[in-house]
């Protein structure tokens, strides 16, 4: 086991062994997706029946509100030229979809359809978009041809190094194995719980180098200050629901943040 | 021997692969049953320690592979549920319902047993189950459930899985 575990070979026997099985685990994805789509489609058809007439009468609004919208895009434009501000600019973003998780109990990883074909590395981090807001689900650890295995931020090995977004405090937010239980965030200076409040959101600091800056983490939801500690500590609520998570960004871990993005 | 090692081994894989992707859409407190296990556990009764030893070491490294445990974790484990399964081949008559949940507990509770021994040993590798949350209960009684129609399906590949008789 020594012999296989060690990363000092040529081949790495990890992404070997994940690429092997890349394919097999997408396909029985596909059939249940078929199945599970076709009696979707069954109901939503005439859901669609009465929505296309309401849509149709809306797209007629929306016909005269574009022709207003082209004109005050080309203003926009001109007025952004004339201030110098640069187009837009989107972090490179691979989407993916969660095709599966570990086959065993104990791992909490989730399995994403794009792999090493589709440009993705270990350590990229993973957000995804729900309710409205951009979160952070995770990061690569694992990269197989065309599948790659997630670590979510529920990980009990999973830390990142957060900012509260309003008293400005850092601190390491760590996994405790189970989507059902908050994160922990450790080491905030205690001075900080006189200014720390409940529903305070939690960012990433993008310090350590994998995280972008900026992406949302978890809300407080529990201040856990002890006298004797030098530090507190607090929980927080995720921002993104795992169990509701279908599709995900894997981004670049680069330095340059995604303040952009938001 | 051989053929009875390999048909084991696809089948566990197999398996694994179903808890990949099929089963944890309908997981309870997020467990799923180990059919991969169940699959070990059959082979092994029937064929004895050295086939046990052998299934448990291929399927488990199959699961390395698929999963994001250190490589060796899984193939370790199962490689000693194989062997402690094969020590008591044919001890008792393999029945439809009482011996395939008796054997399915069992594996599931020494599984729960080494992975702690294991998570002593190397706390920041390998995870434990948290006795906290339900999530070993759950994988217990969805392992006795699924194994009287595990080893129901099994015995349809009984001419595969079991040892030749001119061997």
């Amino acid at each position: 086991m020594l012999f296989l575990s060690t990363r000092s070979f040529i081949v790495n026997f990890r992404e070997l062994g994940l690429s092997a099985f890349s394919g097999a685990r997408g396909a029985v994805h596909s059939v249940y997706s078929f199945f599970d789509r076709s009696f979707d489609s069954i109901r939503e058809l005439a859901d669609l029946r009465r929505q296309y007439d309401a849509l149709a009468l809306r797209l007629q609004r929306f016909e005269e509100l574009q022709r207003d919208s082209a004109d005050i895009r080309k203003e926009n434009f001109k007025l952004r030229e004339l201030l110098g501000f640069s187009t837009t600019t989107i972090v490179k973003h691979t989407p993916a979809e969660i095709i599966g998780k570990d086959p065993d109990n104990l791992f909490s990883a989730y399995l994403v359809n794009k792999g090493s074909k589709h440009g993705l590395k270990k350590n990229m981090p993973v957000i995804a978009f729900q309710d409205g807001n951009q979160g952070l689900v995770g990061k690569i650890v694992q990269v197989g041809l065309t599948e790659s295995l997630m670590m979510p931020v529920f990980d009990g090995n999973s830390f990142a190094a957060v900012r509260f977004d309003e008293s400005r405090y850092e601190g390491i937010a760590e996994g405790e194995g189970s989507q059902d239980k908050p994160l922990l965030v450790r080491y905030i200076k205690k001075r900080a719980k006189d200014e720390l409040k409940f529903g305070d959101i939690v960012s990433t600091s993008g310090l350590g180098g994998v995280y972008p800056k900026d992406i949302m983490v978890g809300r407080v939801s529990k201040i856990l200050v002890q006298e004797y500690q030098t530090s507190i500590e607090v929980e927080l609520e995720p921002i993104i629901d795992f169990s509701r998570l279908e599709y995900v960004f894997v981004i670049e871990n680069a330095a340059e943040g995604v303040a952009n993005v938001r | 021997m051989f053929g009875s090692i390999a048909w084991a081994t696809v089948i566990a894989s197999v398996a694994a692969l179903l808890q990949s992707t099929l089963l944890v859409k309908f997981a309870v407190f997020h467990a799923v049953p180990d059919l991969a296990l169940g699959v070990l556990v059959y082979s092994a009764y029937i064929n004895g320690t050295p086939v046990g030893q052998t299934v448990g070491f291929a399927s488990g490294l199959v699961i390395d592979f698929m999963s994001a445990a250190p490589l060796g974790f899984n193939a370790l484990l199962r490689t000693l549920i194989g062997a402690g399964a094969g020590l008591i081949k044919g001890t008792f008559f393999l029945d439809r319902f009482v011996l395939p949940v008796v054997l399915c507990i069992v594996a599931t509770v020494l599984k729960a047993v080494v992975v702690a021994l294991l998570h002593f040993l190397f706390a920041g590798a390998v995870p434990s189950y948290d006795l906290g949350t339900l999530v070993l209960p759950a994988e217990i009684a969805l392992n006795a459930i699924t194994a009287p129609f595990l080893f129901a399906f099994l015995n349809l590949f009984s001419r595969a899985l079991r040892p030749r008789m001119d061997s």
